[in-house]
């Protein structure tokens, strides 16, 4: 059974070299091969991604009938301290495990359809399988080490990837935040693993959550463990403040969104917090931290999705938005619905982008602005979108509502302020998920064809063709309706009425499962009706035709009103409450100063100064010699009778 | 002072004079005639040094052939008039060295005990080509050798240019 | 005594002989000047050999060999000096200075 863990990751992991070694001798060559060798780079990296997916449900199935698989190997000591490289599936692992391959094969299969064509399309697999095989590492490994392993080079893979149109300033930039962002986190998570090697001696999830339990961290470290923990999970998972980079991820291209930045790496954080839960148990401070944090985070991410005009850019804010409501879930004690939540929310919005990403395909444009009119022309895009839409708003039977509903429901009895929040919240997320369906798909077409477009692939075809707009083929439809399939299904694995099968089967803390989980008859009809609500208005202010006029400027409908009576308000919450701007002033701005004082005076002066003078003193004192071989025969006879007189001294003792 | 002491300085004397004529005149030719004086006197002291065979070979090998020599060169290079060229160069630089040089071995000389000189051998030349022929051997035959190449060499030297 | 006289002597002609080899320009005087230095040495080689094992003659043989070999010297020396003259034009050691660096 080790060995099925091991191909889980090992397989796409395999896959990405082959892609990269392959490339990279076949690109030489050139040609025809090189041609083919494109065309089948995608169907090869399916094909592993398939795999992982096939076995991972075989290791879900096993799990179920026998329990805990583990895998453990030696790996390397350091001291006393022994690292093994241990795997391991239980409940929660299984599920994220399969979750993960199943999301990362539907976004292979569609990038084929996707990219066809690009120029570096085999380094872009090799880069996607590079990917699906360390988030499945890290939701399968059993111990602290190789999960911080696997973070980075999840974290490495995406920045590969957002920056894959290296060439546009705007996407390597991209990248570098990403990075740079996520490592602030990360530098926490680091810390917390010293502190956690330190004082159990052991990376092992088991020997440290028994630990956490009793004794426990010393004195603060109770609460600073964990804290340090979610400084991770608040990095990965865009949680304020470090949320800035995931709307600038959308650089790269459009299935990567959606797998990355949808279904699997943010989740990562929220796996993490869930992971290691009993950390969290032993400092109930730490708890509330994650709680208010992932709350405020879910309203002010909904509130900046409601200005934005750039499709991927709404999709983006309602991730970081519904991660808070992960957290929140996480938070009040309710890991298990957070968990759900992550389920849901893996296909539908995986679903939402890969919509975005046919419209885009389609037509080699994603402003709202510029778009209009596509129900008539890509309905099966149209109609997955809705879906995939009224999943996000939390419309019963979609899958969005169920898992939502737990979420509300664990912050009924202690917590009502935030539950209030997070209502507020969806009801701004049905808003604007409705808001984006009717400006995209609804109404009449854009006249003509719009600017340059932006994007890769669409740049071949060139923007819209005569025949305007038309369905992307079949490679990128059947995910579209798989995804839309789970976005109806997904729900019932966890509904209450079922009896709750998920989240039984997770398994996480045992406090949260032993509380009745019943929901209260009146928290169903309010999410329901903040859901119904905020369609409404959507269609209030977007959908009616009459509404759907063109203001100065190029607002749409509702947004012109909002835009001229909140005036710079408005265009402050669409800039993000300006966090990018007050992060260059505080921070970019003094460390770019000081780099380029040290550049100047350090670097430039002082050590290219002496390594220059270093390189200069070696002419001139060669010149100097240089005067002592004059050429003349009696220059050197006189050095020879002074070197003859030195010898005579020498032997009468002269120096001694 | 005995008759051997008066001959010694005497022909010392002489030695010392055509060396500092030989150094300081202007004249090539006169420079080597200097020379040869020079070198007789010389070999008037190796045979007051109870070296009669060195003696004779100094008259043979430097005054009669050397010298001789340095006429030829003089004549084909045709240097011998007398040039505006200084005779003398940089007379300062060489007088200290000079200076430096005989100071130092002179201050040897006189200040150690010298042993007194051995009783001479009673058949000098024969001892002279005992030496030759049996401990010294081997230096013997290499100078052969050695004036082989040199013959050679001088050849080819003064020829090597007329390819 | 007369090896203190003989040692004295040989002392003062090689101090001549290295005034001439610095000072003169004209490269058959420097050969002169050489020469001179050369014999110096010889003197001073055959008063050694009275003193130590005088049988031995050992001084002596050196002495013989040294002409030998001073003779070669002039030998390839004066050659050289034709050569030099053919190519330069001029005996003056000054103007050979080719090597210069």
């Amino acid at each position: 059974m080790g060995a099925v863990l091991v191909a889980i990751f090992g397989v796409p992991f395999l896959v990405c070299v082959l892609l990269l070694v392959g490339g990279a001798v076949v690109s030489r060559r050139g040609g025809p091969a090189w041609e083919r060798w494109k065309s089948l780079a995608g169907w090869i990296s399916a094909g592993g991604a398939l795999i992982a997916l096939g076995l991972a449900v075989f290791a879900l199935l096993a799990f179920r009938a026998d329990g805990d698989i583990a895998l453990r190997a030696v790996w390397f000591h350091v001291g006393d301290l022994e690292v093994p490289f241990s795997l391991r599936v239980d409940g929660l692992q299984a599920v994220m495990a399969v979750v993960v391959a199943g999301v990362a094969f539907l976004v292979h299969l569609f990038s084929i359809g996707y990219m066809e064509g690009d120029r570096d399309v085999s380094t872009y697999f090799a880069e996607l399988s590079l990917f699906t095989a360390a988030m499945l590492l890290l939701v399968l490994s059993a111990n602290f080490f190789v999960l911080y392993v696997a973070w980075e080079l999840v974290g490495a893979s995406s920045y590969l990837l957002i920056s894959y149109y290296f060439e546009r300033p705007a996407a390597a930039a991209a990248g570098k935040k990403a990075f740079l962002t996520t490592r602030v986190g990360d530098v926490g998570l680091l810390v917390a693993l010293f502190v956690i090697v330190g004082q159990t001696g052991s990376f092992d999830y088991d020997t440290v959550f028994a630990w956490a339990a009793d004794p426990g961290f010393a004195g603060a470290w109770a609460v600073a463990v964990p804290l340090l923990v979610f400084a991770g999970a608040v990095g990965k998972s865009a949680q304020f403040p470090l949320h800035v980079w995931l709307p600038d991820a959308m650089e790269g291209p459009t299935p990567v969104s959606a797998l990355i930045h949808a279904a699997t790496m943010v989740a990562a954080g929220v796996y993490l917090v869930a992971r290691s839960y009993p950390l969290f148990e032993a400092a109930p401070a730490a708890l509330d931290v994650v709680m208010y944090i992932g709350a405020f985070t879910a309203l002010m991410a909904a509130t900046i999705a409601v200005t934005q005009r750039d499709i991927k850019k709404v999709l983006a804010y309602s991730t970081i938005s519904q991660l808070g409501f992960m957290m929140t879930a996480l938070g009040a004690g309710a890991p298990e619905a957070g968990i759900f939540h992550l389920f849901t929310h893996a296909w539908f919005k995986a679903l939402l982008f890969l919509g975005a990403g046919s419209v885009i395909h389609a037509t080699g444009r994603q402003l709202v602005g510029e778009l209009g009119g596509l129900a008539r022309r890509m309905p099966l895009t149209a109609w997955t979108f809705a879906a995939g839409g009224l999943a996000l708003a939390g419309i019963p039977p979609f899958a969005g509502f169920w898992s939502k509903e737990e979420i509300l429901a664990s912050l009924v009895a202690h917590h009502p302020v935030l539950l209030g929040v997070l209502l507020l919240a969806s009801l701004l997320t049905a808003f604007y998920i409705a808001r984006l369906f009717f400006l995209v798909f609804l109404g009449a077409e854009s006249a003509g064809p719009g600017p340059e477009p932006q994007h890769g692939p669409a740049s071949l075809h060139g923007g819209l063709d005569a025949a305007g707009a038309h369905e992307s083929g079949r490679r990128m439809s059947i995910p579209l309706l798989l995804l839309a399939a789970a976005s109806v299904v997904a729900g019932f694995f966890g509904a209450g009425f079922l009896g709750q099968p998920l989240q039984g089967f997770l398994s996480l803390g045992e406090g949260a499962a032993a509380e009745a989980h019943t929901v209260p008859f009146w928290l169903t009809v309010a999410a329901v009706t903040v859901g119904i609500l905020g369609v409404g208005g959507a269609w209030f202010g977007y959908g009616r035709p009459v509404a759907r006029t063109r203001a100065e400027g190029g607002a749409l409908g509702f947004d012109a009103w909002l835009e001229n009576s909140l005036g710079g308000a408005y265009s402050f919450v669409a800039r993000g409450y300006r966090l990018d701007d007050a992060y260059a002033f505080l921070l970019v701005r003094p460390i770019v100063t000081v780099g380029r004082f040290l550049w100047r005076s350090v670097d430039g002066f002082a050590i290219d100064g002496a390594l220059d003078g270093l390189a200069n003193l070696v002419p001139k004192v060669g010149g100097l010699v240089n005067r002592v071989q004059t050429g003349e025969v009696r220059d050197y006879l006189a050095a020879m009778a002074v070197g003859a007189i030195l010898v005579v001294a020498l032997a009468l003792g002269l120096f001694s | 002072m005995d008759t051997q002491e008066v001959l010694f300085v005497a022909f010392g004397g002489v030695a010392v004079l055509g060396a500092l004529y030989a150094v300081a005149t202007r004249s090539l030719l006169r420079a080597i005639v200097a020379l040869g004086a020079f070198l007789t006197a010389i070999a008037g002291e190796f045979y007051l040094l109870a070296a009669d065979f060195i003696a004779v070979v100094q008259i043979f090998v430097y005054v009669g052939g050397i010298v001789v020599l340095m006429l030829f060169a003089l004549m084909l290079s045709a240097s011998g008039k007398r040039h505006p060229l200084a005779a003398v160069d940089r007379p300062a630089l060489g007088a200290v060295l000079a200076y430096a040089v005989g100071a130092g071995l002179l201050w040897a000389t006189w200040s150690t005990e010298l042993p007194a000189a051995g009783p001479d051998p009673a058949d000098a030349l024969g001892s002279l080509g005992r030496a030759l022929l049996g401990a010294q051997l081997w230096p013997f035959e290499l100078i052969g050798l050695i004036l082989l190449a040199s013959v050679i060499a001088a050849l080819s030297i003064v020829r090597g240019e007329r390819q | 005594m007369m090896t203190t006289a003989a040692l004295t002597l040989s002392a003062v002609l090689f101090a001549i002989g290295v005034f001439g080899v610095l000072t003169r320009r004209n490269a058959i005087s420097l050969l002169v000047s050489v020469e001179i230095v050369m014999n110096a040495a010889t003197i001073n080689l055959v008063a050694f050999s009275r003193i130590h094992e005088p049988e031995a003659m050992t001084g002596q043989v050196f002495a013989l060999l040294g002409i030998g070999i001073a003779a070669c010297e002039a030998a390839v020396g004066l050659a050289l000096i034709l050569a030099v003259y053919r190519r330069f034009g001029s005996t003056d050691v000054d103007t050979i200075d080719l090597l210069r660096g």
